[in-house]
């Protein structure tokens, strides 16, 4: 392998592959990027097994090649070159591959490539579904985060991505709250499928796309094993989580007793208040919605907490509140984590009874729904 | 005798084998396997060409071809829808690098858990190799039993054990069971001669191996482990041979059972015992099956002036030492009744 690219192109290049870098593996070749020079271009790569990046940069290719080094030294020692031109060039017998740029000349020792997981590749086949990456982007940060941390029900760590039409609809859930968001495909899909991503290769994927305009392939594998995004010269894989996802349409409460509709700003300000207060007293945060007397008075909605050792805080929110008076508690930190991914200048929140799920969605869009399970405490 | 050819690079285990072999090629794979049998008698290699034939890229009727990029990464422990298991992967995989690793810890479990769950990289399967059942924790257990219950269809899990009572029911119950026992001592000596050990040293490592594949190699690998077998056999037969020499010996293993070296005086005593269940065999007329036939002269001479019940008796009296020292008797008590039950030389 023989070859020079610029250093520029090659460090934004290793910036994205090494994210997939295991840190800790039995592996040893998993701690290192695959470096192949095929065809005119430099294909880097890496994974972790979970999830797999790949990125391509223009080289000029003397003679192809591949081998892997180790990904931390490399991407360290690229940073540190000047933007020249670097030459890259691998000694078969010692399996050494010897990187020079301007007055700089290192030998980092590889392993042979043959040891590297083989890739599944979109290649020239059709992409399942295209999407906008910025909605992509927001959808994945509005749902990914409700995924389950733990490992108790693996499928939990995961986020359903179904593929209908023209639509791709995630869900995520751990339990204790469940998150829904429907964004719209450039093209309908190809085929209706329904797989589980592992909720944190998503949020990869999301700041991989961060900065990409035109819209994204995704296809997923015909044994449906893998997820296969192709984004500009990158291409992103993850390994998708067998099992069932539970039957989000049958978790969302269809019909409600009392609903209010207040400012997104306003209502997130006072849960980060009350979250100081509900600390100390297993992040409760209390909510009272107060009907008015008719069009002149819309109502109120109080939003406190309180620990016996520490104090209590109440704000006081306008709010256009329907049915009868009700109050619920939730935790905290769901409650700020919701309302802080959420767009709309105006949300609602709709609840039956205070032992029963809320529900919060955006006014003015039906894009997005998320179910909280309450907090019961007693009165 | 005749050593039937399988279709798998192994020695022996031809039952096994077959099983297996017709599991990878039909496709009627079990979720999870329990291997069992002695340590050194092949069960991880086994284990390893199960997984080569499940992931094999060549043509059914081949696999595994040992060729193909998937074999080889098998056999190197590279393969991405492999998992081996055991506490020197597990002190790999620690990040603080500060674990003790005596046991398989219940984190571990929890990780294979998580990584079986999502579908292969590559092949068809996701294979999984527990190299030590017998060490995983309690809670270990506890949570693999959720993963046997209710495994992917796409996961095989192949746990390895000495014994199969060493696992709970609960476990054992969930797994198809493996039964694996050692080798024939003539399948030992036909691989050793195969790997070019002379023939003669070969009959001898076999006998010694008893079965254990493993340590025939090791034995055949290493030659002043050979002699430092000899010695120790030397050592023992002039034990049985001489009461002082028998004292003398008792008093030096426990000696060296108080300095930790519990390992060294439990392989001796196997030994002795070993030496014992010899003059029993030539005693009741089965010349062939001895262990120690390098020193079969030495061993019958001592064999005809005993009677069985009396050999017996030293057979019983070294078994129970080794008993008495696992359940913690104080070793210089326990060594000196050994050698004064055993039977006087006439």
């Amino acid at each position: 392998m023989r070859l020079s690219c610029q250093q520029e192109d090659l460090q934004r290049a290793l910036g994205y592959v090494s994210r997939a870098v295991s840190r800790k593996s039995t592996l040893p070749v998993l701690g290192n990027v695959l470096l192949s020079a095929e065809g005119g271009r430099l294909k880097l790569a890496a994974t972790n097994l979970e999830i797999a990046i790949t990125a391509w940069t223009d080289a000029t290719v003397e003679e192809e090649g591949t081998i892997t080094v180790r990904s931390d030294l490399l991407t360290e020692f690229v940073a540190s070159l000047p933007n020249d031109s670097v030459s890259i060039e691998l000694d078969r017998r010692t399996l050494s591959v010897a990187v020079s740029c301007a007055r700089s000349k290192a030998h980092i020792k590889g392993i042979g490539a043959e040891d590297f997981p083989t890739l599944a590749t979109i290649g020239d086949t059709e992409p399942t579904a295209r999407i906008d990456p910025a909605e992509f982007r927001e959808a994945i940060g509005q749902v990914a985060f409700a995924a389950a941390t733990d490992d108790s029900r693996p499928v939990l760590a995961g986020v359903l991505a179904e593929f209908e039409g023209a639509s791709l609809t995630l869900a995520a859930a751990d339990g204790f709250r469940l998150s829904v968001r429907r964004c719209d495909l450039v093209e309908p899909s190809r085929e209706s499928l329904s797989i589980v991503v592992p909720a944190r290769a998503l949020q990869e994927l999301a700041r991989i796309i961060g900065d990409l305009e035109e819209p994204i392939d995704m296809a997923v594998t015909p044994n449906r094993s893998q997820l296969l995004v192709r984004a500009g010269s990158i291409e992103f894989l993850s390994r998708l989580i067998d099992g069932h996802f539970p039957d989000v349409r049958h978790i969302i409460p269809q019909t409600y007793g009392t609903r209010m509709v207040v400012s997104r700003d306003e209502f997130l300000a006072a849960a980060r208040r009350a979250k100081l207060f509900a600390q100390s007293n297993n992040d409760v945060v209390r909510i009272q919605m107060n009907p008015g007397d008719g069009e002149l008075d819309p109502g109120f909605a109080t939003i406190s907490a309180q620990a016996a050792e520490t104090g209590d805080n109440e704000d006081h929110l306008e709010a256009q509140v329907e049915g009868p008076q009700a109050h619920i508690a939730f935790n905290g930190r769901y409650l700020t984590e919701v309302l802080s991914v959420m767009r709309s200048t105006e949300v609602a929140l709709e609840m039956t009874s205070p032992n029963a799920a809320g529900v919060f969605r955006p006014v003015g869009s039906d894009d997005f729904t998320h179910v909280i399970m309450p907090m019961v405490v007693g009165t | 005798m005749e050593i039937a050819a399988t279709p798998w690079p192994i020695v022996g285990h031809t039952v096994a084998v077959e099983m297996l072999a017709r599991a990878a090629r039909t496709g009627q794979v079990a979720h999870a396997y329990l291997f069992f049998g002695p340590e050194g008698i092949g069960r991880f290699t086994l284990a390893r060409i199960f997984a080569q034939a499940l992931l094999c890229e060549a043509p059914p009727d081949e696999r595994p071809c040992g060729r193909c990029s998937a074999c080889q990464r098998v056999e190197r422990g590279v393969h991405p829808d492999v998992s081996i298991i055991s506490r020197e992967t597990q002190a790999a995989g620690d990040e603080r690098g500060d674990g003790k690793h005596t046991r398989i810890s219940i984190e571990t479990v929890r990780n294979l858990r998580a990584s079986i769950s999502l579908r292969p990289m590559e092949g068809r399967w996701r294979v999984a190799i527990i190299a030590e059942s017998d060490l995983l924790s309690r809670d270990a257990f506890d949570a693999l039993l959720k993963t046997l219950e209710e495994p992917p269809p796409f996961v095989v899990l192949i746990l390895i054990a000495t014994e199969a009572e060493a696992l709970p029911e609960t476990i054992r119950s969930r797994c198809q069971p493996v039964p694996l026992e050692p080798l024939s001592r003539g399948a030992v000596a036909a691989e050793l001669t195969r790997r070019g050990i002379p023939p003669e040293e070969a009959a001898t490592i076999a006998s010694l191996s008893r079965g254990r594949i493993g340590h025939a190699l090791a034995l055949a690998a290493d030659p002043e482990a050979l002699d430092a077998r000899r010695q120790a056999v030397d050592a023992g037969l002039e034990m049985i041979e001489s009461p002082l020499a028998a004292i003398a010996g008792a008093r030096r293993l426990a000696d060296t059972y108080r300095r930790g070296q519990r390992d060294a005086v439990e392989r001796q005593i196997d030994l002795l015992l070993g030496l014992w269940r010899d003059l029993l065999l030539l005693a009741g007329g089965c010349d062939e099956a001895i262990v120690n036939a390098d020193r079969r002269d030495r061993l019958a001479r001592l064999a005809r002036q005993w009677t069985l019940a009396e050999i017996h008796r030293g057979v019983v009296a070294t078994l129970q030492a080794l008993g008495d020292l696992a359940i913690n008797a104080q070793p210089r008590l326990v060594l000196d009744h050994m050698v004064t039950q055993w039977p006087q030389p006439r």
